[in-house]
């Protein structure tokens, strides 16, 4: 699977995962490409980019969630951007939409993160 | 006239995309609602890695056997494994709809669930049998 990483401003790191983020290789490129990003200090912030993702399954749901919580417990974040309906969907059943904060932009999520550090 | 098809696999994780693909193709050349064929398509990977993963143990010798019909506008999809444990299957499809907001696994039987009109899960003729319908409308 494909992930491009893209370098923001003040640590927010932009992940755009390309393809099905499926059970097997798919997900645990997707898994260890997150981790590697949490264990680099530089790294404050997560926005994954989810414009080129067209499915999602339950394992790369609890990808994000892992992430989440360790990225959380460092008092850093994990957000979704330009998630797309049929993904949506899928956290609305599985009661997640309230877990994660979704944005249209990526300078909306950027701003949200950098208001975020401010509280 | 009703539509059908069947196919196996190999019981390798590897393969779930495949199933993904037929699948989508399956419900697309027969003209079923997106959001319906959305749904179908989300349970049908998540009990195809069920079958894989929990009741084949990732053991590439053993298959997966799917099949999928339309007919007089239900869309029914079997999925039966070559699992001897039909016990744990029925534990998982009791229990899973308790899942720690927080947890990263458990989630498979809650989104065929939400997705699906009914599933019904027995013991077929190979293993695990998990049947799985939708209305088209």
């Amino acid at each position: 699977m494909k992930i491009d990483i893209e370098k923001k401003t003040k640590g927010i790191v932009v992940l755009r995962p390309h393809g099905k983020i499926v059970s097997g290789d798919k997900v645990m490129t997707l898994k260890s490409t997150i981790n590697d990003l949490i264990k680099d200090e530089n790294v404050t912030d997560v926005i994954v980019d989810f414009s080129a993702v067209p499915f999602m399954d339950s394992t790369g749901l609890g990808v994000l969630i892992a992430s989440y919580t360790t990225l959380k417990k460092g008092n850093r974040n994990l957000v979704l951007l330009k998630v797309a309906d049929k993904i949506k969907d899928l956290l609305v059943v599985t009661k997640l939409l309230s877990l994660f904060d979704c944005y249209e932009s990526e300078s909306d999520a950027i701003k949200a993160l950098m208001e975020k550090r401010k509280q | 006239m009703g539509k059908a098809l069947n196919f196996f696999l190999p019981s390798d994780i590897e393969y779930l995309e495949l199933i993904i693909d037929i699948t989508e193709a399956f419900l697309l050349l027969s003209d079923i609602e997106e959001k319906v064929a959305d749904h179908v398509v989300a349970s049908v990977s998540e009990a195809a890695a069920n079958a894989i993963i929990h009741g084949n143990d990732n053991d590439s010798e053993k298959k997966v056997y799917l099949s999928m019909e339309i007919f007089e506008e239900i869309i029914t999809v079997t999925i039966e494994d070559e699992s001897n444990k039909f016990d744990e299957f029925i534990k998982y499809y009791d229990n899973n709809d308790e899942v720690d907001l927080l947890s990263s696994s458990g989630r498979g039987f809650m989104i065929m669930r939400a997705y699906m009109d009914e599933l019904i899960c027995r013991k077929g003729k190979k293993g695990n049998l998990l049947i799985l319908r939708k209305r088209v409308k």
